[in-house]
């Protein structure tokens, strides 16, 4: 039996270890083109920051492949033909074709550019998904002095925006839309998180379209705002959102649409094709996109063991989202935009905080919050179990409310 | 804990921000061998065991994990697989304490008891009987009603205040705590039961402590059995009858170490706020609050670097004030006499002091 498995992130490489665990025999071979195998890819941002060094980025222990017995190939997939289970990889310059028994697609997305930029190569323009892009945009801000311009008002966004503020650079975040960090993003909750920006020195920009582009040399140099203002910069970062690789899925005729189409089990349409991670959508739930980590290794677990023949099935709810902005957390759990009809919403503002919870039928089934003493964990459990609290779920929001009780209920 | 423990190594996204916070000592521990080896099935490497029984389950870790991981639970749960694996190894700090030691080990609670009985004539009645009266508050120290200057004081300003109380001490009220820490969960459940019966014989209003670990004993006890009453920390419980304390000012100013259970855990570091402003300005540190640091008393890798850890900490205070006051009395037995360059005191010694000044004056 032979395993092979499309993308070394954290889907994959959860779905190596899913199958070695469950069978101590077959082989194994990850193929992945960046090179640096499994890294703590949110943790770039540490990296960037210069709060931790190379080696800590590394998610696995040194020896982990030898040790498992996993091939590791460095190589891009460049095709795949799911009737004759071939694909084809491009190794050193060089095509070899190899075969698969089962085969799971986990390589992930590709970040979008925004489409005023063209396909220019300009020297000051970066995106953030890599390692790679990280040392660039850190050697770049060696010499940086003049603005740093963030695009994209979405999660990586927001927190590249707050990082660059916490190393001193000037900042400027431009969103298209009326939107901060997530779609549907509670308009006070916006309001304060707006706020806490523009405390720190970071200026936002929203419902702002850039209408033209000027150039230096190589080098972007301003960009026209539809308000008609210019905007001048030193570099720019697009965080514009993650398009999942969807160039295999459709040669090999797999069903797609916003990301490959898998069921719970996270089986593509294709027989013997699993996908999981960055790359997929699920058709079937409200919560259709999940392009963030804890999911994404989940989601590899589950194919990996389904791909050794269990039936496992993936939960993609309560769905959850937790950070802290310049010392500020923020979190959003489950349906905190839009959990349908019938349901409630308390909420409780502070100057510079607001926690807000969304109830269905006595369940709670959402939660936006700023400020407090949060423990995302127990809130999950409470969503996830439908458990009620003596005394309701209101207390929620007391500052004091102690949320460690939850865990021994 | 299992599910949970693997769930937290999910949503782990290697930022080692839990790590730099973390207080105790640990040699070259990435994040990658330290998610391994909290996984179930995986071995743990040297230098893990090491810092594991470092430490403290102090919590420092948790408020700044950015993906609401619990590194501390994620920690314990390595305890208590090495644990599982070898059973025995560790045991200090329950050598003497548990609810029902039997053989040898029961042998040498019970001649620590006698001793301790013959030594303190005036606390031997409260060292291990359990009391049945009922009456509305229960003073529940546990076993550090070894620690006969602490409980005198109490006992005076609970007198003083006047609410009829029990007291419910002893090694063989262990709060289980201790067990819980090195990860023994299974005794540590033990004893909570057991100390539940104990506590229900008198049938409290409110059950009060000095104790960071007992309180949250307590608070994991009310949960799980649904319990009635209230659990105060006995500076909460004086604040209660704050009126009846003489409005006197006992120090220019003082700072306040936080405990990471009463404080941290709990978020209950009020109560010592305010006491400390009833007598006194308060001043704070830079690490408190959420910040705070271990007193390392929990450490159970008999850490060389505790001492001088703890030093540091009373640097910091020194920064800030002649005096640092402690509201749990585990912090407050390591940190005192440390140092001659500053008073650390037990936050009821205010208390006291304003009682004997006040007695003093008529
Ligand atoms: C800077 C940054 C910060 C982030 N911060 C957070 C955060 O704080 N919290 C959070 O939850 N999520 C965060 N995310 C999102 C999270 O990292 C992703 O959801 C997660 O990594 C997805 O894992 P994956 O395995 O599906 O894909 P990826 O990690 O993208 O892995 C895909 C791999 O496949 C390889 N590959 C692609 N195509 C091919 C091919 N044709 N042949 C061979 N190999 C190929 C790629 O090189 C890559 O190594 C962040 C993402 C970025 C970029
Ligand atoms: S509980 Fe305290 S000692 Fe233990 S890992 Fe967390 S910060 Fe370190
Ligand atoms: S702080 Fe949280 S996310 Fe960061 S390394 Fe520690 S447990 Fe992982």
């Amino acid at each position: 039996m032979k395993y092979m498995i499309i993308g070394g992130g954290c889907a994959g490489i959860e779905a190596a270890r899913e199958i070695r665990r469950r069978d101590s025999e077959v082989k194994i071979i990850i193929i992945d083109d960046s090179g640096d195998s499994f890294i703590f890819r949110p943790a770039l941002k540490e990296y960037l920051m210069g709060a931790i060094r190379k080696e800590e980025l590394r998610g696995l222990p040194a020896g982990f492949f030898i040790d498992k017995r996993i091939e590791f190939l460095k190589g891009t997939v460049t095709s795949l033909d799911a009737d004759k289970t071939l694909i084809t990889v491009k190794e050193n310059g060089k095509d070899t074709v190899k075969n698969y028994d089962k085969l799971l697609l986990a390589h992930g997305g590709r970040p979008n550019l925004p489409p005023y930029l063209g396909d220019r190569d300009l020297k000051n323009v970066f995106q953030f998904k890599s390692l790679g892009d990280a040392e660039s945009i850190k050697s770049h801000l060696k010499t940086s002095k003049g603005r740093c311009m963030v695009i994209g008002g979405g999660v990586l966004g927001v927190e590249t925006a707050e990082l660059l503020s916490r190393m001193d650079h000037n900042v400027t975040l431009l969103s298209r839309s009326e939107n901060l960090v997530f779609r549907g993003i509670p308009k006070r909750l916006r309001q304060r998180v707006r706020n806490l920006f523009e405390k720190n020195g970071v200026a936002i920009l929203m419902c702002k379209m850039v209408t033209d582009i000027e150039i230096s040399g190589d080098r972007l140099t301003g960009l026209v705002l539809d308000d008609g203002n210019l905007l001048e910069m030193d570099m720019l970062i697009a965080c514009t959102g993650i398009s999942p690789n969807l160039n295999l899925a459709a040669e090999a005729g797999l069903e797609i649409s916003k990301g490959i189409h898998v069921d719970r089990t996270m089986r593509t349409s294709r027989e013997n094709v699993f996908a999981a991670g960055d790359c997929v959508v699920l058709d079937w739930s409200s919560r259709k996109i999940l392009r963030l980590w804890e999911p994404s290794r989940r989601m590899g677990r589950i194919a990996g063991a389904n791909m050794t023949g269990a039936n496992e099935v993936f939960d993609p709810y309560p769905s959850f989202y937790h950070t802290y902005l310049f010392d500020v957390p923020l979190g959003f759990f489950g349906d905190f935009d839009t959990p349908g009809e019938d349901y409630d919403r308390v909420t409780r503002k502070t100057d510079d905080g607001y926690r807000e919870l969304v109830i269905k039928n006595n369940r709670l089934v959402g939660a936006s919050f700023m400020g407090g003493r949060p423990s995302p964990p127990p809130f999950l459990h409470l969503m996830k179990s439908g458990k009620k609290i003596r005394g309701g779920f209101r207390q929620l929001l007391d500052d004091d409310f102690d949320i460690e009780r939850l865990w021994y209920q | 804990m299992r599910k949970w423990v693997s769930h937290d190594i999910d949503l782990c996204i290697g930022c080692n921000r839990c790590m730099e916070a973390c207080p105790v000592t640990k040699k070259h521990i990435t994040i990658a061998d330290l998610n391994m080896a909290t996984e179930p099935e995986t071995e743990v490497p040297q230098n893990i065991i090491d810092f594991s029984f470092n430490c403290v389950q102090c919590g420092r870790c948790v408020p700044v994990c950015p993906a609401g991981a619990r590194r501390d639970y994620m920690v314990l749960f390595i305890k208590y697989k090495l644990r599982a694996q070898k059973p025995g190894k560790y045991d200090k700090y329950i050598q003497i304490k548990d609810q029902d030691k039997r053989g040898f080990e029961l042998m040498k609670q019970k001649l620590y008891t006698t001793y301790m009985k013959l030594k303190h004539r005036d606390l031997r009645q409260y060292m291990g009987s359990v009391p049945s009266e009922n009456k509305e508050i229960l003073f529940y120290p546990g076993c550090y009603i070894n620690s006969p200057e602490v409980i005198r004081r109490t006992m005076k300003l609970l007198n003083f205040v006047g609410t009829p109380y029990n007291i419910l001490g002893g090694l063989n009220t262990c709060c289980g705590i201790p067990h819980l820490l090195i990860g023994e969960f299974e005794l540590a459940e033990k004893n909570m039961d057991l100390l539940h019966a104990k506590i229900n014989r008198s049938t409290p209003k409110i059950v009060i402590t000095g104790c960071a670990e007992c309180f949250e004993a307590l608070v994991r006890i009310k949960a799980k059995h649904k319990t009635e009453y209230d659990i105060l920390t006995v500076t909460e419980f004086l604040l209660t009858h704050r009126d009846k304390f003489p409005k006197v000012r006992l120090r220019p100013n003082i700072t306040l170490h936080d405990s990471c259970r009463i404080t941290r855990r709990y978020n209950r570091g009020e109560a010592p706020r305010k006491a400390i402003e009833m007598f006194s300005k308060l001043v704070e540190m830079e690490n408190s609050r959420e910040k705070t640091l271990c007193c390392y008393y929990w450490n159970m890798g008999h850490d060389g670097a505790n001492d001088k850890n703890r030093k540091k900490r009373l640097n910091e205070a020194r920064g800030k004030s002649k005096t640092l006051a402690c509201d749990c009395i585990t912090c407050y037995e390591k940190y005192v006499g440390l140092d001659d360059g500053i008073e650390v005191i037990d936050i009821l010694e205010l208390f006291e002091e304003a009682l004997d000044k006040e007695g003093g004056a008529r």
